[in-house]
């Protein structure tokens, strides 16, 4: 009798975890999910309409928002940017975390010293001397303003990841090499780089990502035909005629899609990444 | 002979990193600086005159915005923090019970954190607005009246606080779920035989065990959501009626809004200050407890 009492509860207890965990997953999607179907809906369907399911599917949203809000450009203006953001900041974290761990360990403090004050530092205290100066310097492309503006919170933690990523190669190996006439450089493209691809692919994702999202900088410094596609995004709430949500929530799936992308075809990488960057970002 | 040479190639190759340094980060930070020594109003056309501290007098003066600011975003950390710990734990030990659908679902959990904050913000404006959003169609199903989240001083707080918490909640309970993982069971064990219930295990066993990963986590999480910013300001615009209107608010308003250059960066400043100190005297009080 008490065998069969203790099998209920244990019953019990598992129908309640499964349906805590549904609802905990439900809950987090659910926001995401409801703008990507909203996206699908006509306009007229917005209002009113069951936040579950369409009943006339639609893309003309997408066709909208390219044409009326230049959202073809807006995804263009981003890669670029994102992808010149990435190219400065693989080149200067590669080289210092390889520096940094190897070769001069006294610096790394002063690397951790001003990670630490940037971390105190609201990105809109930096984004106000750094319009300043940018406004200044009007020579430089709003492109080439971004993609260096980016670099303050990307470098810091791309030279933290990288640096942890040497750290796990062995240095006998590169010693070995040099013993047999190779260079330090040499030692570091030819062994060490292979080894940690991997895990410079995952920063690599990491820094696309942070500038890709990123909207501060890019309102304040982008220009109009410059302008990426979260500051697109934001520009629907003020647009005059009212909100078009169904273009607004397009542009909005357009914006997810590389976190989506990222996300499903590395699913270990993109834990890791997103919690390491949390942590020290 | 081979380290001196090697110390060259140590100091090319960092070369990038100063380059990096100085022209992006400590350039700006010092102009900064300076600048919360001048009066300078970029809409007036006028050059910018040296007024020494009085930017600062400004700002710390009763009658400034700083305080109201300080207040709001005291509450929205702490509301927003402390939520996200109480249910990040029970988060964390429901998924401690099975590691394969804990690991399944780490991805889809953490999916918010990775989301544009913006897209996040204008996507949770548009889910409490009264008209368009399925909060208020599910009000509206169940007979309730339609509530308007954003016009609402208290209103908007909370909700701005749920937005945070449903993006950082996950990230949370993952933290504490590795914490937990890493703990020896053996003790967990040891305790349950010796006749200790799940609470007591809990309370008198995994808590202080976690209580160092509580407190480095507890300080990272309030120092950036003292940081707010995107969020906010794109589902409130730090309304109504100055009810959200968190230090980042306050200072891109100074900046953007009134332009007022000399004065937001002395403001940039005041924030980087409150938040050293403040991290200072946690880190202190966190040191001092785990002593005693």
């Amino acid at each position: 009798m008490k065998k069969g009492g203790n099998d209920l509860h244990k019953l019990f207890g598992e129908i309640v975890y499964y349906v805590l965990i549904v609802f905990l997953t439900g809950f987090i999607l659910f926001p995401i999910y409801w703008m990507v179907l909203s996206s699908f809906r006509p306009e007229v369907e917005m209002f009113g309409a069951s936040p579950l399911f369409t009943v006339r599917f639609s893309t003309q949203n997408y066709a909208l928002a390219v044409q009326e809000h230049k959202v073809g450009r807006a995804i263009f203006n981003s890669i670029i940017i994102a992808m010149g953001n990435l190219f400065l900041v693989m080149l200067v974290a590669v080289l210092s975390a390889y520096s940094l761990e190897r070769l001069s360990p006294k610096t790394s403090l002063f690397l951790k010293l001003t990670t630490f004050v940037l971390r105190m530092m609201p990105p809109v205290a930096m984004a106000l001397p750094l319009f300043l100066i940018f406004k200044k310097a009007m020579a430089i492309s709003p492109y080439l303003q971004l993609m260096l503006a980016h670099m303050v919170f990307n470098v810091p933690i791309s030279i933290w990841l990288v640096q942890g990523f040497v750290a796990d190669i062995p240095k006998e190996l590169e010693e070995s090499a040099m013993i047999d006439g190779c260079s330090r450089t040499g030692a570091l493209f030819r062994i060490v780089l292979p080894l940690i691809a991997p895990g410079l692919l995952v920063t690599a994702a990491l820094v696309f990502l942070y500038a890709w999202n990123e909207f501060l900088f890019g309102v304040i410094l982008s220009t109009e035909p410059t302008k990426p596609i979260t500051v697109v995004m934001a520009g629907y709430i003020a647009a005059t005629g009212g909100i078009r949500y169904g273009q607004m929530f397009a542009t909005g799936t357009l914006t997810i899609l590389p976190t989506m992308v990222f996300g499903l075809l590395a699913r270990k990488y993109f834990v890791k990444g997103i919690t390491l960057g949390a942590v020290k970002g | 002979m081979g380290k001196k040479k090697t110390h060259r190639i140590g100091e090319v190759l960092i070369v990038p990193y100063w380059t990096f340094f100085a022209v992006v980060v400590a350039i700006p930070l010092i102009y900064s600086f300076v600048l919360g020594f001048f009066k300078w109003n970029l809409t007036e056309g006028v050059p910018s005159s040296f007024v020494g501290i009085s930017n600062y007098r400004e700002i710390l003066s009763p009658s400034s915005s700083l305080w109201g600011s300080l207040r709001v975003t005291g509450l929205y950390v702490l509301g927003a923090v402390s939520i996200e710990f109480m249910l990040g734990l029970g988060i964390a030990l429901l998924l401690l019970r099975d590691r394969k659908v804990a690991h399944f679902v780490r991805g889809i959990l953490l999916v918010p954190l990775a989301t544009a904050p913006i897209v996040n913000a204008i996507l949770w404006r548009s889910m409490y607005d009264p008209s368009v959003g399925p909060i208020n169609y599910l009000l509206c199903l169940l007979g309730f009246p339609r509530i308007s989240f954003l016009s609402d001083p208290l209103r908007a707080l909370l909700s701005v606080i749920v937005v945070d918490v449903w993006i950082t909640t996950p990230f949370v309970a993952l933290v504490l779920l590795a914490a937990l993982m890493s703990f020896p069971q053996d003790l967990v064990e040891a305790s349950k035989v010796d006749g200790a219930s799940s609470w007591q295990v809990f309370r008198y066993l995994t808590l202080p065990l976690l209580s160092r990963v509580i407190s480095i986590t507890l300080l990272i999480r309030s120092m950036d959501a003292f940081k707010t910013f995107e969020i906010i300001y794109s589902m409130t615009r730090g309304g109504p009626a100055l009810a959200t209107n968190v230090v980042s608010v306050d200072l891109y308003h100074i900046a953007f809004r009134y332009f007022k250059m000399g004065k937001a960066a002395a403001y940039s400043w005041v924030t980087i200050s409150v938040l050293l100190i403040g991290t200072i005297f946690l880190t202190r009080y966190a040191m001092r407890k785990e002593e005693g």
